[in-house]
């Protein structure tokens, strides 16, 4: 077994830079796939509030318009049993 | 009577030595794995056909001859060999340019702490290179090539190899190879003992839907960020994720289709029989060869191991456990390490799905290795 100092040094060198270069490239991009995922989903959360927005004024107006659908009702069925007035 | 002693001294059956017989019986055994066992049958074959033309003596199929005088004394694969690997070096980066265009980054993306296991089962690479250094046989360019073989990638080992130890080309491929094709019985029992029964129960939820917009994005964008860290990745970075911009952009499904048909499989045929040629008699017949043989199988273990350990670690700190057989995985040896982790997951527990999420390690091992490929190429 030869095993000089500039073998061992050369050696520990590559491992080094090896193995924190796999790590370090990787790492980043896992950040950026998370970026990535947050950035491109900027739009579809747009889209979504969007929608729910949507959603909820189409249900606020569905309401106003029972409401008004009942109480013109409420208002005719006492029409009907009045006393006439003249 | 002459000319029938000079044609029997020309004939191939009295230059016949018994190494020459083991090996093509070797190459019969790669053939018969391929074929009967379906043993990595498109590296396995080719390789077997080509150990066996290589140990068939005077066919000089192997052989390059330099100069005006070698042009019909080279053989075929003499001249493959040369260009395509020695010289240029451009059929490994073909085959990854295939498998970009083959391959889904989607569990990598839907899960991206998975490419840490990728990185952790590159250790393997390095327990190898150093057990090659510390044997004394081999040089640190050597060592290198034989690292290599724990990434479990048969194209970056030959990417490799080629460049800083050719004359190991051929035994260090047939080894990664090998053992890729046999990780099914190399990593069960390393992920059994590390593991417990209760961890390889643990049910993952499904990777999430990844957006087009995102497979778009991952190509250009890790291709830039690698190339430009280890610029002497490139040929295999560039090429894999050309292959993967291919597919995903769905605008040039010829080329796409091309790249992870026809033209892996033309340059398969080559590599792999090119590769098979560089397994003769004389090479293989050394103490060397048994040394790589046992380090490549230390070098898988210990990617193996890398990975699990990494998945355990991970798990101290995650809120949602994962399932640390995927770590395994990360070796690359697409997709059969994967497959792996799902089928002893399924043993613990039939809910268990880990394909999806396994592919995560695995496509990321395929990155980890050339990255690091490309750091051994820079600095040797």
């Amino acid at each position: 077994m030869t095993f000089d100092q500039e073998l061992i040094r050369q050696g520990l060198t590559l491992t080094a830079i090896g193995i924190a270069t796999a790590f370090g490239l990787l790492i980043v991009m896992m950040v950026l796939i998370y970026l990535m995922g947050w950035a491109t989903g900027i739009p579809a959360r747009r889209a979504a509030r969007a929608r729910v927005a949507a959603e909820a004024a189409a249900a606020e107006s569905r309401d106003r318009a029972l409401a008004a659908v009942a109480a013109v009702a409420a208002l005719s069925r006492s029409g009907e049993h009045a006393e006439p007035t003249t | 009577m002459t000319e029938i002693t000079d044609f029997l001294n020309s004939s191939g059956l009295t230059n016949l030595d018994w190494r020459a017989v083991v090996m093509v019986l070797v190459g019969l055994g790669f053939m018969y794995l391929a074929i009967s066992r379906d043993m990595e049958p498109y590296e396995l074959l080719p390789i077997g056909l080509g150990v066996i033309i290589a140990n068939l003596p005077l066919a000089g199929m192997a052989l390059f001859v330099p100069g005006e005088m070698g042009h019909q004394e080279s053989g075929i694969f003499g001249v493959v060999f040369h260009y395509g690997l020695s010289f240029w070096n451009i059929l490994p980066p073909i085959i990854f340019l295939g498998i970009g265009a083959m391959t889904d980054f989607s569990p990598v993306i839907a899960n991206p702490r998975t490419l840490l296991l990728g990185a952790a089962a590159q250790l393997g690479i390095f327990v190898a290179f150093w057990g090659a250094l510390a044997t004394g046989l081999f040089e640190i360019q050597e060592a290198a090539a034989i690292g290599i073989i724990g990434g479990a990638d048969g194209p970056t080992t030959i990417f490799l190899s080629a460049k800083l130890a050719p004359e190991l080309l051929g035994i260090t491929a047939v080894i990664a190879y090998s053992y890729m094709a046999s990780v099914a019985f190399i990593q069960p029992p390393l992920m059994k003992l590390l593991t417990t029964e209760k961890e390889r129960s643990i049910v993952m939820r499904p990777p999430r839907e990844v957006s087009r917009a995102e497979k778009l994005l991952l190509p250009p964008v890790a291709m830039i960020l690698i190339i430009l860290v280890v610029p002497r990745s490139a040929p295999l970075i560039s090429m894999l994720m050309i292959g993967n911009l291919f597919r995903e952009s769905g605008v040039v499904p010829r080329l796409a289709n091309t790249a992870s048909n026809e033209l892996v499989n033309i340059a398969t045929i080559f590599l792999m029989i090119t590769v098979g040629t560089q397994l003769s008699a004389e090479r293989v017949f050394d103490a060397e060869t048994i040394v790589i043989l046992a380090l490549g199988l230390v070098a898988f273990a210990c990617g193996t191991v890398g990975g699990l350990l990494l998945a355990k670690l991970m798990n101290l700190v995650l809120r949602e456990k994962m399932n640390p057989l995927i770590g395994s995985a990360g070796v690359s040896a697409v997709p059969m390490a994967a497959r792996i982790s799902h089928h002893i997951g399924q043993e613990s527990d039939p809910r268990v799905y880990l394909l999806g999420h396994a592919m995560g390690p695995n496509v990321a091992g395929v990155i980890g290795s050339a990255v690091v490929a490309g750091v051994f190429i820079s600095l040797l």
